[in-house]
């Protein structure tokens, strides 16, 4: 074996050396600290910036899991060693990043860490960086780094300082976020939330957002936000921490130096805005593999799924503006859609051929299953329903649950429970907000309500902090009432406010929130944050008596930590109660407890019960092995909002004396309880929507009725449809964003007008921005006819066909021609302007001045009868011109006739000529005007040849 | 509590310095051809399969010192210290692809160099590596066998990143393809730093390749600017080896003077425009549109006539010099008449063209000519459809016949018969050259209709007062020969241009050609 160590090395050199790769930034450091702090589980970090004549100092403090001393001399004093090699969640992986504190030339680093379970200890690391001496520390867990160097700048003071630091911070770090395990044991996914940072008290974090118009999104892994601009810019974070800049997202991604050579040009690159609409886009992923100090990213697929789908987003933030500023009229919007589908077909099938012959058999033979699977089932029209989700939930203002909770029991599902009028902050949490408290559902005294009148102050808590605060407002029914609050938090009684005016709440006997003097239609809005259960003996007792077919279970959770044994609990109440409530399992239910079973027992005895009732087997089995338990009724709060119907749960303390949540409803899925209040239906069979996410979507969801035996192609044609409706609403989440700039950037004058003048130039200038559909096909170019616009692909057509019109004052040729239908656009307008001079439309503004300026004295006038005479289309007038002459072509516009404007000085015809003509004097302007308007030369023989003849005779006849 | 030493985990080094500065293992073949450029290869021949990596750079020489570091590294049995003095070594050389060797399974390793100071190092798994002097082939030959390597990702890597390469490049024997597909232009340049740049016929964005001797290291976009392709070599600029971080933040400050080099490249592609097919003009104008659209370079662009237009009929090419000039003459709209412009699908024969020059010009050009210069574009109307009736078919084959027959019946008067004014008369169509339109003229007797056969032989009777007042006006003036022959013509043709000329140029101005639309 050799030995893994090199201790001859000098540390500092090789560390230097690495500290070196991460760029020019002298800053860069407090990125790996942030980087360090958020891998150790931190939800906050602070950092504090010192200077005074001696030397300036930056402490960065986390209240992460800190570190045990082994540890730090394993990892940290150990170059290249890293405990976080094989996390994925984990940033840090290459063992340097912390070293790369020396860019800040530190004379003097201290680190002191105190790991959860564990005494605190402290090194000081003296410049050679050659040991490390480990003394104890008092510290609360967490971890504190302090950096000390001499003063770089006598002069710079403590603020500039400050200044820096924050600008680097705010820089790297402004969208931190950690994960955090969720409340409830069954919720798989880990929660991501912000990452409190602060620079001297000041916080650093900040939404992901952008000025208007911008767009919000999130995927799975991935979030981001797309925005438009005056310079074109792209930010990519990894777990939220900077990793580099780029001016377009076709940088990001490794690509063929041929591409956009071989192809079309369409379609090849990303989408390529115009300067005045530059694309501005922050690009966040915890997938994403970064390389060594931070450089760069791998291109993996992650990274191309973060760049596609910000080039989504960003095509529909534009298509989203064009109709916010332009809303199209249905048939617009459809074609728009088709023009879409169309594209991405021919995107998606443009080389494989056979690809194409595939679907198009594909979609045959779908389509042939549904002819046939429809005949099979007669064709009447009678196919059963599927799938079929209930529309709109009427609101339903918050009344207390004591009177209408009946105690755990198996209900069978009724109709659709209304939506409870309650809403919260922050959106992306989810939430179990308990609005009833059953301390033992196992006795609980069938038909009675727990009792609802105050028992003494309210113990609640502060809320400071406002990444664990949730702020709920809902609006009220009469009476007092139980105030929800998440499990394991405590209201903050100054928080408050009873129609916008503090209020005071008092405290029911199980300890809950109560306000007591509440009216119809009051809106109450409080703050709720974390906090221990004050109470020392609250959980109202345990028990002594096991439910019957649990004793075993309940010897062998005995012996089980606290953690194990919920889990256990769980899982033995689910594995014993299976999630039901079909009209048939209430019938057994009923017949159970007909034979005097109590109801726990009942559920037990069934094998079946729904999530109060399972819940409620829990919480009894738990308080007969030690664990204070209690089944919590209420809400269950997502995006912002509570779930249709009621929700049954466990709540537990902990060792820290905090609730925290069970459930032993989500392994089947769980289904609100139908409020007693709420007049049940008539009962449909159904089943419960799949979970999502852990928690159960209460949607009720009617169940087809089974389908013949002969009809499998319309089975087959069914599944299709539900995969594509599938898809399409996968695809048509909610949007989050903002078109209008009052939005975020209050300072800023809206340039709406001006932005979509610059897209329709964009589309004129760059061939790529004809890709977007909703561009080219919404109607953006306005007319001067009221309300009338038409789009960029109907005036380039009419531009082809030199019928395109523009004017910018409106003037009575271009009213008149408006009127007569004809594509006049108001060129007053920027979006008009753009597009009439990127299309050469016909200036009738020009027109309506030559013909301002034209006569009609006796020589147009013999002229013109003379064209009469020989049937032609086109009259002659005079008007002062600065070239020969000008063609007005009325006729097209449907004004008249065509218009010849000649002027008679250039024409040489004096002011006799114009006022008593002579028949040479006519066949001159005659003959001038026929040139001039570019008459082909049969016509112009016929149109001269009288008026010729009649000069002859005039003057030489006989 | 106790004191520790700081240390250096050399194996955790060995395992992560060069695969955290990798894309992945595919990546190694690019990486030794790049190796093998920086030593000095003529030419790089790889041999890329599942489990076998060869490369023959003939040329090339590996730096002993290099060879020695590489044996270090690979040396399980050597200290740890001097292993990792070795790898920091390659690493501060830049020779990522040996120090990614340190990490990656392979069975057996044949390096081999020839020349007076040969040498061959040869190293297999778990075995300590043996470096020989004074033996190898010529060149440098990297043999690999062992090897788990996704091939079609290391090929499809290494042609895409090795396009540039200042040295051709094979895999397999088959050459991978080699600078700029096609493009409209391409130039080498040597300042500010060694480069191809290129115009391609698609694109919106200029991109720059950053290239560490000759293979891709990473790319830039320059948006705002035309779009044109640049690889840069940056070796020499960028430390060996740096991060794509590093090259990007290294080409900064040359960033101005590769735009500027590939605007001159622009401004060439943009004279050589009459020779340009019609997609490629239009490409050039474009691109010079975009780069004046920064004032420091309009006055090097403003020149170049690179917009077509139709001038009398004549082709021309105007600059925006010119077409600045031409919408200060009332170019400006609300100023005067906007310019006429078509588009390349339109036939300027259809529309009316006026003195002024008819601009052709696609949409992009107009949109960028009105941002530049704030001109206004606007289509010129369009001619009158010719009539083609069954009348003038059927009068032309019955204007023989009746000619025929005219000259049958009244016989036609010889030129010594004629008086002096018919003698006149004919002499002066003669020398207008009016033909076809008459190509002949004769005088019959009578004063019935005037004939005119299809092939232009115009009879004309002596006593027809028109053709009485005709020869009349041209003895008394030639000039009014012109409305004589249109009334003689009778409206189924017209004499020629020249005719018309003359006419009036007696009389002053009266514009021949066809009017310009406002």
């Amino acid at each position: 074996m050799t030995d893994r160590r090199s201790s001859d090395l000098s540390f500092r050199d090789c560390a230097l050396a690495e500290a070196t790769r991460y760029g020019s930034d002298p800053w860069v450091f407090l990125r790996e600290l942030l980087q360090n702090a958020r891998d150790a589980g931190a939800g906050r970090v602070e950092i504090t910036v010192a200077a005074g004549a001696d030397g300036e100092s930056i402490t960065c403090r986390d209240d992460g899991c800190g570190m045990s001393a082994g540890h730090a001399e394993r990892y940290l004093f150990s170059l290249y060693a890293s405990s976080k090699e094989d996390d994925e969640r984990q940033v840090g992986q290459f063992g340097v990043g912390f070293w790369s504190v020396l860019r800040f030339r530190p004379r003097r680093i201290v680190i002191r860490s105190r790991p959860r379970h564990g005494g605190g200890w402290q090194v000081e690391l003296e410049r050679r960086l050659e040991s490390a001496a480990f003394a104890p520390c008092a510290m609360e867990p967490g971890t504190e780094i302090v950096l000390e160097r001499l003063s770089t700048d006598g002069e710079a003071s403590r603020e500039d300082l400050a200044r820096e630091v924050y600008a680097a911070v705010y820089r790297y770090g402004r969208f931190a976020t950690r994960y955090e395990k969720p409340d409830w044991p069954s919720l798989k996914r880990r929660r991501e939330r912000p990452l409190a940072i602060t620079v001297d008290g000041r916080p650093v974090h900040t939404e992901m957002t952008l000025p208007a118009p911008a767009s919000v999104f999130r995927r799975r892994g991935l979030r981001g936000v797309v925005g438009l601009g005056t310079e074109p810019q792209v930010e990519l974070f990894a777990n939220g921490l900077f990793v580099r800049r780029a001016t377009s997202l076709d940088e990001l991604v490794d690509a063929d130096p041929l591409r956009g050579e071989q192809g079309s040009g369409d379609g090849d690159e990303g989408l390529d805005l115009p300067a005045s609409v530059a694309p501005r886009i922050v690009l966040d992923s915890r997938e994403l593999e970064v390389l060594l100090a931070r450089s760069d990213v791998r291109q993996t697929r992650h990274l191309r799924r973060l760049v596609l789908t910000a080039e989504r987003e960003l095509a529909r933030l534009i298509e989203r503006q064009l109709r916010a500023l332009r809303p199209p009229s249905a048939f617009a919007a459809v074609r728009t859609r088709l023009a879409e589908l169309a594209q991405r077909w021919r995107a998606a099938f443009r080389p494989a051929l056979p690809a194409r012959v595939l679907l198009a058999a594909l979609a045959g033979g779908v389509v042939a299953g549904t002819v046939v699977g429809w005949a099979a089932l007669g064709g009447s029209g009678a196919m059963a329903p599927v799938a079929s989700v209930q529309g709109e939930v009427a609101l339903e203002r918050y009344a207390d649950l004591g009177a209408r909770y009946r105690g755990p029991r198996l209900d069978s599902m009724v109709g659709q429970a209304p939506r409870l009028a309650l809403i919260y902050e922050p959106r992306d949490r989810v939430l179990f907000l308990k609005a009833l408290t059953i301390d033992d559902p196992a006795n609980w005294p069938e038909g009675s309500a727990p009792q609802l009148s105050p028992w003494g102050d309210y113990a609640g808590t502060r809320c400071r902090d406002p990444q664990a605060c949730v702020t709920v407002r809902l609006m009220t029914e009469s009476g007092p009432l139980r105030l929800p609050v998440p499990t394991g938090h405590r209201l903050d009684p100054e928080s408050l406010r009873l129609n916008g005016n503090h209020h005071p709440v008092v405290r029911s006997l199980q300890g809950e929130p109560l306000l007591l003097d509440a009216h119809q239609g009051d809106t109450v809005e409080y703050q709720t944050g974390p906090a221990p259960e004050p109470s020392p003996t609250h959980g109202g007792g345990l028990r002594r008596d096991v439910p019957l077919g649990l004793e075993e279970v309940a010897d062998r959770l005995r012996e089980l930590p606290l953690d194990a044994r919920v889990k256990e609990a769980v899982a033995a109440v689910a594995d014993r109660v299976r999630y039901s409530r079909t009209e048939a399992a209430q019938a057994d239910y009923e017949a159970a407890r007909a034979r005097g079973l109590d109801p726990l027992v009942a559920a037990l005895e069934i094998g079946k019960g729904d999530c109060d009732v399972q819940n409620g087997l829990v919480v009894a089995l738990l308080r007969t092995t030690g664990v204070v338990a209690r089944l919590a009724v209420g809400y269950v709060g997502r995006n912002g909002t509570v779930v249709p119907g009621l929700h049954a749960w466990v709540e537990y303390l902990d060792d820290d004396r905090r609730w925290r949540i069970a459930d032993a409803s989500t392994r089947s899925p769980p289904a609100p309880m139908p409020p007693p209040a709420v007049a049940a239906g008539p009962p449909a069979a159904g089943e419960m929507a799949p979970a999502v996410g852990g928690i159960g979507l209460f949607v009720p969801v009617e169940v087809p009725a089974p389908p013949s035996l002969g009809a499998p192609a319309a089975l087959v044609a069914l599944a299709t449809a539900v995969l594509v409706l599938g898809v399409w609403l996968r695809h048509s989440r909610p949007w989050d964003g903002w078109l209008d700039w009052k939005r975020n950037v209050p300072a800023t004058p809206p340039h709406a007008e001006t932005d979509l003048a610059a897209l329709l130039g964009g589309a004129l200038r760059h061939p790529g921005l004809a890709r977007l559909p909703a561009l080219l096909h919404g109607r953006f170019v306005p007319l001067v006819r009221p309300g009338g616009a038409v789009s960029l692909h109907q005036a380039k057509r009419r531009a082809a066909a030199s019928r395109l019109f523009a004017s910018a004052g409106g003037g009575r040729v271009a009213r008149e021609a408006a009127a007569r239908g004809r594509c006049v656009i108001d060129a007053s307008t920027p979006e008009g302007r753009v597009t009439s001079l990127g299309l050469a439309a016909t200036d009738l503004d020009a027109w309506e001045r030559l013909l301002e300026s034209s006569t009609r004295p006796p020589l147009a006038g013999r002229v013109n009868r003379c064209l009469e005479a020989a049937g032609e289309s086109w009259r002659v007038a005079l008007a002062p011109l600065d070239a020969p002459a000008a063609v007005v072509d009325l006729a097209r516009l449907g004004l008249g006739h065509r218009q010849v404007l000649l002027d008679p000085r250039r024409a040489g015809l004096a002011g006799a000529a114009l006022e008593q003509p002579s028949a040479e004097d006519v066949f001159r302007l005659l003959d001038a005007a026929a040139a001039h308007l570019g008459l082909a030369a049969a016509d112009r023989a016929r149109v001269l040849a009288e008026p010729a003849r009649q000069a002859l005779l005039e003057r030489f006849g006989r | 509590m106790k004191d520790v030493r700081l240390s250096i985990d050399f194996g955790a080094a060995l395992a992560k310095l060069a695969p955290a500065q990798l894309q992945g293992t595919w990546q190694l073949p690019a990486e030794l051809a790049r190796l093998a450029i920086a030593a000095g290869a003529s030419e790089v021949d790889l041999g890329i399969r599942k489990a076998c990596l060869e490369l023959a750079a003939a040329g090339a020489r590996l730096d002993l010192v290099v060879v020695r570091d590489l044996g270090t590294v690979l040396d399980a049995a050597a200290p740890a210290a001097s292993r990792h003095r070795a790898l920091m070594s390659l690493d501060e050389r830049g020779a990522l692809a040996l120090a990614a060797l340190a990490t990656l399974p392979w069975r057996r390793l044949l390096l081999e160099s020839g020349g007076p100071q040969g040498w061959t190092l040869a190293a297999a798994a778990g075995g300590r590596p043996r470096l020989r002097h004074g033996c190898g082939a010529p060149g440098l030959a990297v043999s690999l066998t062992g090897l788990r390597l996704d091939a079609a990702a290391a090929t499809r890597w290494l042609e895409r990143n090795g396009r540039f390469a200042p040295v051709p490049i094979r895999i397999a024997g088959r050459p991978i393809a080699r600078g700029f597909r096609r493009p409209l232009i391409r130039t080498r340049v040597h300042e500010p730093l060694p480069a191809v740049l290129a115009l391609a016929a698609h694109g919106e964005t200029p991109r720059l390749w950053l290239l560490e001797h000759g293979i891709i290291s990473t790319r830039a976009t320059v948006p705002g600017y035309p779009a044109f392709e640049a690889a840069v070599e940056m070796a020499g600029v960028a430390p060996p080896g740096a991060s794509p971080a590093a090259m990007r933040e290294a080409i900064q400050p040359f960033l101005e003077a590769l735009i500027a080099e590939a605007v001159d490249l622009v401004a060439g592609l943009a004279r050589r425009a009459e020779l340009l097919r019609p997609d490629a003009r239009e490409r050039a104008a474009r691109l010079l549109l975009e780069a004046a659209r920064r004032d420091r370079f309009r006055r090097l662009l403003a020149a170049i006539p690179v917009f077509p237009t139709l001038t009398g009929g004549e082709r021309r090419w105007a600059s925006i010099a010119d077409l600045e000039a031409l919408s200060r003459d009332g170019g400006r709209r609300g100023d005067g008449r906007p310019l006429a412009a078509l588009a390349a699908d339109q036939d300027p024969r259809l529309y009316v063209t006026g003195p002024r020059p008819l601009l052709l010009l696609g949409h992009a050009e107009r949109a960028l000519l009105g941002e530049i210069l704030g001109v206004a574009f606007t289509t010129p109307p369009a001619r009158p459809r010719p009539r083609r009736s069954l009348r003038r078919l059927a009068g032309a084959v019955l204007g023989r016949l009746a000619y025929a027959w005219q000259r049958l019946r009244r016989g036609v008067v010889g030129e010594a018969a004629l008086a002096a004014g018919e003698r006149t008369f004919l002499d002066a169509v003669r020398q207008a050259g009016a033909a076809p339109w008459p190509r002949a003229v004769d005088f019959c007797a009578g004063g019935s209709r005037i004939h005119l056969t299809g092939d232009g032989r115009l009879l004309l009777p002596r006593a027809h007062p028109t053709v009485e007042a005709a020869v009349q006006a041209v003895a008394h003036d030639p000039s009014w020969l012109y409305p004589a022959l249109v009334a003689l013509l009778g409206g189924r043709e017209l004499p020629a241009e020249a005719v018309r000329e003359a006419w009036q140029g007696a009389r002053g101005p009266h514009g021949a050609t066809p009017a310009a639309s406002p």
